[in-house]
C-alpha cells in the first residue's frame, strides 16, 4: 500500500481540489439537455468507458475519488484501477458537460491521475510499450521507416519546408502520412492547397511526431522532449502558419506548445483553411455530393480547441450534400474511441465505443459519417460493417475536382 | 423491540458473498476492488467517507431480489444508489456491505398519456423521463435536481421543487411502488398491490403502508419500479418575477400567502438575489453582476395554460396581488437578458433545475432544508442570520479557496400546499479544502439545526448516517414514541438489520 503521498511534484497535487470537491452530480457522464430537448433517450450518454463498464470509477467522478485514494494512500494500483484509468479516451465530454455548471474540470484530474500512474512506473502499459519504442526508434507511433513519411507527396512538386521558404508549413502527422489506407488523404489535401494557390511546403521525413499520444498517455516528461524538440525545428522554418489535417497535432501544436514556447507562428486546422478558402472562392466545390451525411466531431478539434463551423461550413458549401446532425454533436459528441492510447491497449472496447457511433449515425438516416481526423477515421472504418466512413478532405477534393495522379 | 445492531463480523465471508453474486450478475457486473469501491464512497456532504466491500450492478429486479436473499443469509449490509446522486450521504453505505448500484436498471416502462403514468425503473433521471414525457405534452415534477437525478428515488425521498405548492411533494406524485424486501419477496403498495388494479387507487387496501417508505433511504427494501402521476405542460406559459429590496421576510410570506391561495401559478418559488444570479447563468462573474439588477428577495412564478387570453387573465390577477402587497415587477428587459442567457427559463425552471449550478463554489454549498411555515421564515432567516455572524465573522474565509463569504447565508423559500407551510433552504458556504473552515462550517451547521428544532422547525428528509452531521442526528432523540415505533417496525420487517443500516439514526438495540 503507498504511503500518503508528500511528493511535492504529484500532479495530483495540482488537481486536488477538483478531486476533493467532486458533488457527483453525474453531470459528467450524459449529454447537457439544457440546451434543449433531445429526441432519442438511447444517445444521452456522454462517457464511453462508463457507458460501457458502468461502475462509477470509469466515469470521470469516480476518477475523483481515485486521485483522493491514491493521494492519502487508501488505494493501490490494480489492474482494475489501470484498466478504468486508460479505458478513457480523454474526449473531454466530462469536461464540456461538468465545466459549465460547476467551474470544475474533471478531465484535469485524468491527466493528473495518467501522469501519476507514469511516474509510479505502473504506465504506460505494457500493450503502449511498441508505441513509445517506435516513437523512439522511427519517431513515429506506427513503427514505421522516417523514409516512408513523405512517399504520398513524389512528384507532386511540394515544396520542402527546410530549403524552399513557404509562408505555410502543411505538417501531415504520423497517421496520415504512414497509414496506407489514409496517405491520399494527404496527397488530395495537398492538391486542395495547390489548386488554391497557397504557398506551402512540408518537412517531408525529417517531420517528427508531435508527441500527442504520448502526452495523453501520461508521460509528460517525453512528451515536452518531443515538444521542444519539434518547437526548435518549427521555429527555425520561419513560417507564418502551420496546417494540419490530424486533430491530435492541431491540439497539442495549438494548445499544448505554447504552454513550452510562445510560438512565433499561427497554428490552424485543414479544415480552417480550406472553409476559408471554399469562403473566399479560391476553392469551388461544384461537383454535386448526393448523400445525406453526418459528421462527426474529433474531440481534439471540437471540444479540445472548439472548432466546430469549419467543416459544417465546408459540407454544407458541397452541392447535393445533405449533413444531418447526430443527437450527440459539437461538445456532446460521443468519442469514436480511438484517443489516448485506447485502441492501442483496449482495441476490443475501442471497436465497440466507433460501432455505438455508427449506430447513431445510421439511426440518424445517414448514409455515410464524414469526419477530420485520422484516428476517428481509422477506428470508424475498422467498426464499420456497411456505414461508409468518408474524410471531409476526399470529399471536398472530389468537389472541387482534384484528386488521381 | 429495536433495530438489531448490524454484525460487523459479516465481512469475513465478502469472499463467499461475492461469489455468490458473481453467480446472479456475472462476473462482469460486481467487484470488491477497491478501484471500484471507493467511487461510492463520498459525495459533496460533510459525510464521512465509507466504502462498500461489494459494488453490483443488477440487471433486474429477479437479480436484486437473489442479491437480497443472499446478503439475507449472511447477514451482510445492503445499500441502494439508483442514479447514485445525493448530495447529502444518502448513498454512502454506513456499514459496508453490498452497494447495489441499480443504474442499468434505467428503462422506461411505459408512458400512459390518457391517465397521465409513467411506469420506470429506479435509474431513470429527469432528463431521459422529461424529454419523452414532453413528446406527448407531459412532464414530471422535478424537485430542484438536476436533470441527471433519479426520478422515482427523488420522489420517495420527497424532492421538493417548484410546483410543490400546487402539485405537492414527492411522494404526492407517487401512485405505486415495487420494493424487494429484506427477506427477497416482492412488494407493490396502492392498488398495484392486487394483481390487475395497477394504477386506480395510490391508497393501499386498509391503513396504507406506502408512507412507510417515504424517506426510507433504502431501510425497509430495494425499490425497484414505480409508478408516478405527471402533469400536462400548459400550451401557452409565461414567467414573472415580482421583486422586493427590503431584508423583510414577513412581506415575502404574506405575499405567498396570496400568491398560493389564489391558485393561478403552477409553479413559484422564492429566490435571493446571490443565488438567483447563480441560477441564472453559468459564470460566477457574470453572476456577480446580475446581482446589480436585481433587488434582495425576488419571488418567481410561472403560469401557465391553454392559450394566450387564459394566462393573460392570470397575468393580471398576478399583477394585481404585486401592487397590493407592494412589490415591483421585474422589468422585461432584465427577463430577456436572464432569458438570453439561460435560454428558455419556464424549461429551466420546470425540467432542468440548476441546483448543480450552486456548487461550483466547489463543492462548498450546504444547505439546512427543513419544514415550517410560512409566518416563521422571516424570524429563522434572522436567527440564521445571527448564527453565520457569530461563526464567521471573524473568519479569515478570504485565504480559503474559491469560496463564496460565509456569513453571507442565502435563503430559499419554497411555499408547500397553497401556502399552508413551507420548505425553507438556509444555504451556507464552506470550503472543504481548509480545516478551520470546515471545523466552522460544522459548529455552525450543528447550532443552526438546534436553532431549527427549537423553533418548531422540522426535517422530513434525515438523509445521513448516524454519528454524522445530518439532520437526523438531532432530531431523532426528540421524535419519542414515533422514533420507537419506526424501530419497532424496522426489526419486524429486516430482522438482521441487512438493508441500509445505520440510516435514519434508529433506536438500536443494546446501544
Amino acid at each position: 500500500m503507498s504511503k500518503f503521498n508528500r511528493d511535492p511534484y504529484d500532479p495530483l497535487l495540482q488537481v486536488q481540489k477538483w478531486a476533493y470537491r467532486c458533488s457527483k452530480c453525474s453531470l459528467c457522464k450524459y449529454i447537457h439537455v439544457y440546451q434543449g430537448e433531445y429526441e432519442d433517450p438511447r444517445f444521452v450518454d456522454m462517457c464511453p468507458p462508463g457507458k460501457k463498464y458502468r461502475f462509477e470509477a470509469y466515469y470521470a467522478s469516480g476518477k475523483q475519488d481515485i486521485a483522493r485514494g491514491l493521494i492519502t494512500g487508501q488505494l493501490d494500483y490494480s489492474e482494475r484501477l489501470l484498466h478504468a484509468l486508460y479505458t478513457c479516451t480523454e474526449c473531454g465530454g466530462c469536461m464540456s458537460n461538468c465545466a459549465p455548471y460547476s467551474g470544475k474540470d474533471p478531465l484535469k484530474t485524468i491527466t493528473a491521475l495518467r501522469e501519476r500512474a507514469v511516474r509510479d512506473g505502473e504506465a504506460p502499459l505494457p500493450e503502449h510499450e511498441p508505441l513509445f519504442k517506435s516513437i523512439e526508434n522511427y519517431g513515429n507511433p506506427w513503427q514505421a521507416p522516417r523514409q516512408k513519411r513523405a512517399a504520398w507527396s513524389k512528384k507532386m512538386g511540394i515544396k520542402d519546408a527546410e530549403k524552399d521558404s513557404p509562408e505555410v508549413l502543411f505538417y501531415t502527422g504520423c497517421t496520415y502520412a504512414l497509414d496506407a489506407n489514409l496517405s491520399d488523404t494527404l496527397k488530395l489535401s495537398a492538391q486542395l492547397l495547390q489548386k488554391a494557390g497557397v504557398d506551402f511546403g512540408i518537412l517531408g521525413e525529417k517531420e517528427l511526431c508531435c508527441g500527442s499520444t504520448v502526452l495523453r498517455i501520461g508521460d509528460r516528461p517525453t512528451f515536452e522532449k518531443m515538444a521542444r524538440e519539434n518547437i526548435e525545428m518549427l521555429e527555425g522554418l520561419g513560417v507564418k502558419t502551420i496546417v494540419t489535417g490530424c486533430a491530435g497535432c492541431y491540439s497539442v501544436l495549438k494548445e499544448e506548445y505554447p504552454e513550452i514556447q510562445k510560438p512565433s507562428y499561427k497554428v490552424v486546422h485543414l479544415v480552417e483553411m480550406l472553409a476559408d478558402l471554399v469562403a473566399s472562392g479560391a476553392l469551388k466545390p461544384e461537383g454535386e455530393v448526393d448523400m445525406k451525411l453526418t459528421y462527426h466531431d474529433p474531440c481534439h478539434l471540437g471540444r479540445y480547441c472548439g472548432i466546430y463551423d469549419p467543416p459544417r461550413e465546408i459540407l454544407n458549401a458541397i452541392p447535393g450534400l445533405e449533413l444531418v446532425e447526430m443527437q450527440r454533436s459539437k461538445d456532446n459528441a460521443w468519442c469514436c474511441g480511438a484517443g489516448a492510447g485506447v485502441r492501442t491497449a483496449f482495441p476490443d472496447f475501442a471497436q465497440w465505443a466507433a460501432e455505438e457511433r455508427l449506430y447513431e449515425a445510421k439511426e440518424n438516416g445517414a448514409e455515410a459519417l464524414v469526419t477530420a481526423g485520422p484516428f476517428c477515421e481509422q477506428n470508424l472504418r475498422g467498426a464499420s460493417d456497411g456505414m461508409e466512413v468518408m474524410n471531409i478532405f476526399e470529399l471536398l477534393a472530389g468537389s472541387v475536382g482534384v484528386g488521381g495522379e | 423491540m429495536a433495530v438489531r445492531p448490524y454484525d460487523s463480523t459479516v465481512e469475513d465471508t465478502v469472499g463467499e458473498v461475492l461469489e455468490l453474486v458473481k453467480g446472479v450478475v456475472g462476473e462482469d457486473w460486481v467487484t470488491d476492488d477497491p478501484a471500484i469501491t471507493i467511487g461510492y464512497s463520498k459525495d459533496n456532504s460533510f459525510e464521512a467517507a465509507k466504502k462498500p466491500h461489494i459494488v453490483a450492478l443488477p440487471e433486474n429486479t429477479e437479480q436484486v431480489q437473489e442479491i437480497v436473499r443472499i446478503a439475507g443469509r449472511y447477514g451482510m449490509a445492503v445499500q441502494p444508489a439508483s442514479a447514485a446522486i445525493n448530495c447529502a450521504g444518502g448513498c454512502i453505505p454506513q456499514r459496508g456491505g453490498i452497494l447495489l448500484d441499480l443504474r442499468r436498471m434505467d428503462k422506461i416502462l411505459e408512458i400512459d398519456e390518457e391517465n397521465m403514468t409513467i411506469t420506470m425503473q429506479p435509474a431513470v433521471r429527469f432528463g431521459v423521463a422529461q424529454n419523452m414525457l414532453r413528446k406527448q405534452g407531459l412532464y414530471a415534477v422535478n424537485p430542484s435536481g438536476p436533470h441527471t437525478a433519479g426520478v422515482a428515488t427523488n420522489h420517495m425521498d420527497k424532492g421538493i421543487g417548484m410546483p410543490a405548492n400546487k402539485f405537492g411533494v414527492g411522494p404526492d406524485h407517487i401512485v405505486s411502488m415495487t420494493f424487494v424486501m429484506p427477506d427477497g419477496e416482492i412488494l407493490k403498495t396502492g392498488s398495484s398491490a392486487l394483481p390487475g388494479a395497477e394504477k386506480v387507487c395510490v391508497e393501499g387496501p386498509g391503513p396504507d403502508i406506502s408512507g412507510l417508505f417515504h424517506s426510507s433511504m433504502g431501510i425497509f427494501g430495494v425499490m425497484v419500479e414505480m409508478i408516478t402521476q405527471v402533469y400536462e405542460w400548459p400550451n401557452v406559459e409565461v414567467l414573472k418575477v415580482a421583486q422586493f429590496e427590503s431584508e423583510d421576510l414577513n412581506r415575502v410570506s404574506d405575499f405567498f400567502y396570496e400568491v398560493t391561495r389564489e391558485d393561478f401559478v403552477n409553479e413559484c418559488s422564492h429566490l435571493q438575489d446571490s443565488y438567483f444570479s447563480w441560477f441564472a447563468t453559468e459564470d460566477d462573474e457574470v453572476g456577480a453582476g446580475i446581482v446589480e439588477y436585481i433587488p434582495r428577495n425576488n419571488a418567481i412564478v410561472i403560469m401557465g395554460g391553454e392559450n394566450e387570453e387564459e394566462v393573460h387573465l392570470k397575468e393580471e390577477q398576478f399583477l394585481r396581488l404585486v401592487e397590493r402587497n407592494g412589490f415591483e415587477l421585474m422589468d422585461d428587459s432584465i427577463v430577456d437578458m436572464l432569458s438570453d442567457m439561460i435560454g428558455d427559463i419556464c424549461y429551466e425552471c420546470k425540467v432542468l433545475q440548476s441546483t448543480m449550478r450552486v456548487t461550483r463554489f466547489f463543492g462548498s454549498f450546504q444547505v439546512v432544508w427543513f419544514n415550517t411555515s410560512l409566518d416563521r421564515v422571516s424570524d429563522l432567516h434572522k436567527k440564521y442570520q445571527r448564527l453565520a455572524d457569530k461563526h464567521f465573522k471573524d473568519a479569515d474565509w478570504r485565504k480559503w479557496q474559491d469560496t463564496y463569504p460565509p456569513q453571507e447565508v442565502t435563503v430559499y423559500t419554497q411555499p408547500l400546499e397553497f401556502g399552508r407551510s413551507v420548505m425553507l433552504e438556509l444555504d451556507f458556504f464552506i470550503s472543504f479544502d481548509d480545516s478551520e473552515s470546515v471545523k466552522r462550517g460544522l459548529a455552525f451547521g450543528y447550532d443552526a439545526i438546534n436553532m431549527v428544532l427549537d423553533d418548531g422547525g422540522f426535517f422530513d428528509r434525515p438523509y445521513g448516517g448516524s454519528g454524522s452531521f445530518n439532520f437526523g442526528t438531532l432530531q431523532t432523540p426528540r421524535l419519542g414514541t414515533y422514533s420507537e415505533l419506526l424501530g419497532e417496525l424496522k426489526a419486524d420487517i429486516d430482522p438482521r438489520n441487512i438493508m441500509a443500516p445505520g440510516r435514519l439514526n434508529l433506536p438500536v438495540e443494546g446501544a
